[in-house]
């Protein structure tokens, strides 16, 4: 409407006419009333309900360790993986300056295949490789609120492949970042790293949006480097007082540096391009007190695009001519999930639910011929809480799972804690736990297929395979363990015994020539037996320092028939950590990390010699925060391995052409953070 | 004092005998389930001398005036919209029972004139004593409660510093106000409190406050001690209210008072009956355990008991 200047005059007039009546007064009254007595009873928008806690740790079947902000903040890391250094009984390990992996109690490659990894309740292991793809995890540091780690199979909650430990990785609500920041990373190794965030709120939406750039150069003198560029999103929005829905999706992507190394000549240097986008949407509905309902879907894609042309490598008594090697590969993974939890009784509880999942998995002609295929899930899962009379509370559950690969197996666990008081628990749990192979040990098929000789002639090289008929692992656990948590106090330890049976492990068994058959196969041929002790604690000191300790004890035992043929160092007998986190005035706060790695056996290859040294690591971090006229802003200075070079989990010193090449060696970056807003 | 009360009750039957409209009229400000429970509560209530009297029910909106003023009624306004509504009729010499009030509106209205001014109120907030001895018998050894408000909660500061001083609570009060830095703040409230009190307050009452409130609650292990039944079910540990059916009961009773003459009753009252709830997950979750929360109201009626004698 076009409003003609003298109209304009006379509702401006009119206006001033109402503002002076008592219409008006009576109408800024009703405005100006403080509360109005339905305030006294609406519905308060639930954020979290009863149901969606999870049980505090004493009452817990398992050990938890819960990694928090401080913890986060105080340890220096700068990736991910990095945290579960300080968590008892975890290895962690890089492969190359983009490759870590992170396994429990035993070492598990450079893949990890046997742990589950949740990003807010979606499972990131990759079905191709069965590994988690932490390098391309559009998750930063500062996105997370905590990390539950669960020391223990947990198949019965989490599904197959929550074999050896579960870690859930729980990122902030989009609530409590509003505002809008900058940080950056500078350091050694070529370390530089940006990050914009920006949350906002809109009505009943909250949403914060990331992006960043992550880049370093890996280790000295190797090509590893990585270039990440990421953006992500999440948006929670109110529906209503009882529904929440929330979105979350970010896409990772960027170049790696693959070096000639371990096939010399064969695979050359090279740069390999990652690609992972995910989308997850998520329904909540609070039906009661006790009551609420979930359904969520995800999609998460990974692809890799690895291509290039081999080296002059000696084969058969001639030389391999150029050919061209296709390694690219992509997941598909679609997941739908529907939950409910309800008290059934004051003192029994349940959650159930249901699922499907359709994972795809693509590779290339040298990977799996240009083949897709797909593995078909359907699961179902009950997990029930249950408070007895007196100081008994037993846990009970089990996971359903029907694969299209591996056929149906039921995951049961049965738990009984006991509190001593309030404050401390004991625990008694058996449960057992399911891996699924990747799709690569089903139906890899790596290798050459008449490949060009020079100067003529053709041969494959047959490296390894999938047999298509490789089974489920399989583990039983049993834990006992103690809990102290006295409510306000200033101390909280737990300690665990466990011996865990672990059958029809799945590694590469030689089966052949390379020429005619596959040199390699990945078979269910091993079984080792685990146990051991785990201790964890915490202090809160009265300057409101804190520390945190963590040890472990592993005894691992080859049950396999026939033996492995690997040293039995696949664990570090003894392992602790120690975290003490300090704050001063003006802003000054210290982390002060320290780590010990017993004798432990490296990655590939898996020989005698590659036996790894004791490890000690040492890390610090400074940090002051500022109000810069009006700006509140960060410093930190992180050192990290302060104590000097040791050999990272791929041991590769006992051979003369790799010496010193993977190394870790003292490092340092600065980071600097602003809130503009 | 006994020839008042003849000489009232006289002029009350002269009143009836001459007009045959009902002598209790109340006036509730919504036609919702809430106001359906009050009613419920007050029909309860009423003594058969109030039932004998007639009552008109009716929605303050709808309520047309008689020309001639209510005299020697009890009119009863239900709410915020109804005590509004009285402003508009000629009570008369009718007696005015406001009810189903939050005590800020009510000085709100009192200081804008807006009140009959021979009244007596029933608030809906809890006296503020009453929340203090919640978190005493709850948490005991207590020796900060924490109290988060906006611009219209903080009007309590004051009588709640005195309620935590007979105890020898701290009481550590923190202002929201728009701009700050809200995590920050939650933060360092639950840290230094052993608990920590919200009472009604719209710059509190959204959904970005409540949702950092509670998350910052569960994450501290601070419990919160909240005034609402859904505050508890949305994840606060305690709750203190009454329903709209206990005022009810108990404007019931403030009426009865005046037709039978009892002691003169004071001008401003509380809620005589309340609730307490508990939510036991959050109490497993922080690591308390709670009495019932029939037991706890127990307790706090012990405890009422003792300060009345």
């Amino acid at each position: 409407m076009i409003v003609s200047p003298p109209f304009k005059r006379a509702l401006i007039g009119f206006g001033l006419f109402c503002s002076l009546t008592p219409l008006s007064a009576q109408l800024m009254a009703q405005q100006s009333l403080p509360l109005s007595e339905d305030d006294y009873w609406d519905e308060v928008p639930v954020v979290m309900s009863a149901t969606r806690i999870a049980q505090p740790v004493t009452d817990a079947p398992v050990a938890v360790t819960v990694i928090d902000r401080r913890m986060i903040e105080a340890s220096g890391a700068r990736e991910i993986p990095e945290l579960f250094r300080m968590v008892p009984g975890f290895i962690v390990g890089y492969h190359d300056g983009h490759t870590p992996s992170v396994s429990y109690h035993m070492s598990d490659g450079r893949y990890s295949r046997r742990l589950q990894v949740l990003v807010d309740g979606r499972s990131i292991y990759t079905t191709a490789i069965g590994a988690v793809p932490w390098a391309t995890l559009f998750v930063t540091m500062d996105d997370i609120e905590r990390i539950e780690v669960v020391r223990g199979p947990n198949t019965a909650s989490y599904g197959a492949n929550s074999f050896l430990a579960v870690i859930n990785i729980i990122t902030r609500e989009a609530v409590l970042d509003h505002g809008t920041s900058v940080k950056t990373n500078l350091g050694d190794d070529g370390v530089h790293e940006l990050f914009l965030r920006h949350g906002g709120g809109a009505g009943k939406l909250d949403y914060r949006l990331t992006a960043g750039f992550i880049g370093d150069d890996g280790f000295d003198n190797r090509l590893d480097y990585k270039r990440t560029q990421l953006a992500s999103l999440r948006a929670d929005y109110q529906l209503s007082s009882v529904d929440v829905i929330t979105f979350q999706g970010g896409v990772a992507t960027g170049p790696r540096g693959v070096e000639n190394r371990i096939v010399p000549d064969l695979s050359v240097d090279r740069e390999k391009k990652l690609l992972n986008h995910q989308e997850h949407l998520k329904w909540q509905r609070t039906l009661g007190l006790n009551e609420s309902l979930s359904v969520q879907f995800y999609h998460i894609y990974q692809r890799n695009i690895e291509r290039f042309y081999t080296g002059p490598f000696p084969w058969g008594g001639a030389t391999l001519a150029p050919n061209y090697v296709d390694f690219d590969r992509s997941t598909d993974r679609y997941d739908l999930e529907l939950q409910h939890n309800v008290n059934l009784s004051e003192s029994m509880r349940i959650a159930w639910g249901l699922g499907v999942r359709d994972d795809q998995v693509w590779g290339g002609e040298n990977l799996m011929g240009n083949k897709e295929i797909h593995n078909h899930l359907r699961r179902g899962f009950f997990n029930l809480e249950w408070t007895p009379e007196g100081n008994w509370l037993i846990n009970a559950g089990a996971m359903v799972e029907d694969y299209s690969s591996t056929g149906t197996d039921i995951s049961p666990r049965a738990g009984l804690n006991y509190h001593l008081s309030a404050a401390q628990s004991l625990r008694l749990t058996v449960s057992k736990a399911i891996r699924t192979p990747s799709m690569f040990e089903y139906a890899v098929d790596y290798g050459i297929y008449n490949a060009q000789l020079e100067p003529s002639g053709t041969s494959n090289l047959l490296f390894w395979k999938g047999a298509q008929q490789t089974k489920v692992e399989r583990v039983t656990s049993y834990e006992f363990g103690y809990h102290l948590a006295p409510r306000q106090g200033a101390f909280t330890l737990d300690a665990k015994l466990f011996h865990d049976e672990l059958s029809d492990l799945i590694f590469k068994v030689p089966t052949g020539d390379y020429v005619t058959t596959h040199g390699e196969t990945y078979l269910n041929q091993y079984a080792f037996a685990i146990q051991g002790a785990e201790l964890e604690a915490r202090f809160t000191f009265v300057n409101s320092s804190a520390l945190y300790f963590g040890y472990s004890y592993v005894d691992i035992q080859d049950k396999s028939s026939p033996s492995f043929g690997v040293d039995p160092l696949m664990a570090p007998e003894h392992s602790f950590s120690l975290l003490y986190m300090v704050g001063f005035n003006h802003g000054v706060t210290a982390g002060v990390g320290f780590y010990f790695t017993d004798w432990i056996q490296g990655w590939e290859p898996e020989a005698p010699e590659a036996i790894r040294a004791p490890v000690r690591r040492l890390d610090l971090r400074l940090a002051r925060r500022l109000d810069l006229q009006g700006y509140e802003t960060e410093f930190a200075l992180a050192m990290r391995n302060v104590l000097g070079k040791y050999e990272e989990m791929e041991v590769l010193s006992y051979d003369p052409r790799f010496q010193n090449l993977n190394e870790v060696d003292s490092s340092a970056y600065v980071t600097a953070r602003i809130q503009i807003d | 004092m006994l020839l008042k009360k003849v000489i009232l009750t006289l002029l009350l039957v002269l009143a009836v005998g001459a007009n045959a409209e009902a002598r209790l009229l109340l006036l509730a400000s919504q036609d919702s389930a809430l106001y359906r429970s009050f009613q419920k509560g007050f029909e309860a209530g009423l003594a058969p001398a109030g039932l004998d009297q007639g009552i008109t029910f009716t929605l303050a909106a709808d309520y047309r005036p008689a020309a001639q003023p209510n005299s020697g009624n009890i009119i009863i306004a239900a709410g915020v919209d109804a005590a509004k509504k009285v402003a508009s009729i000629n009570v008369g010499d009718s007696q005015v029972i406001y009810t189903m009030l939050p005590q800020s509106s009510y000085h709100w209205l009192r200081e804008n004139n807006i009140l009959f001014e021979n009244h007596q109120v029933l608030f809906v907030d809890q006296p503020l004593n009453r929340f203090v001895d919640l978190a005493v018998i709850a948490f005991s050894p207590m020796k900060t409660l924490g109290y988060l408000h906006g611009e219209i909660s903080a009007k309590h500061t004051k009588n709640l510093g005195q309620a935590t001083a007979n105890h020898e609570i701290e009481l550590k009060d923190v202002s929201l106000q728009s701009g700050r830095n809200l995590a920050k703040v939650l933060n360092k409230l639950m840290s230094d409190s052993d608990a920590v009190l919200v009472l009604p307050d719209p710059f509190l009452f959204n959904r970005r406050t409540v949702q950092s409130l509670l998350l910052a609650s569960l994450r501290r292990k601070t419990p919160l001690i909240a005034y609402s039944e859904p505050y508890v079910k949305a994840g606060a540990l305690l709750a203190l209210f009454s329903s709209p059916e206990q005022i009810g009961r108990h404007t019931a009773e403030l009426v009865n008072c005046l037709i039978e003459f009892c002691d003169a009753k004071p001008q401003e009252n509380h809620p005589k009956y309340f609730s307490v709830q508990v939510n036991h997950l959050i109490a497993r979750q922080l690591g308390y355990k709670l009495a019932s929360a029939n037991e706890l109201k127990r307790q706090l009626e012990l405890r009422a008991g003792k300060h009345a004698d």
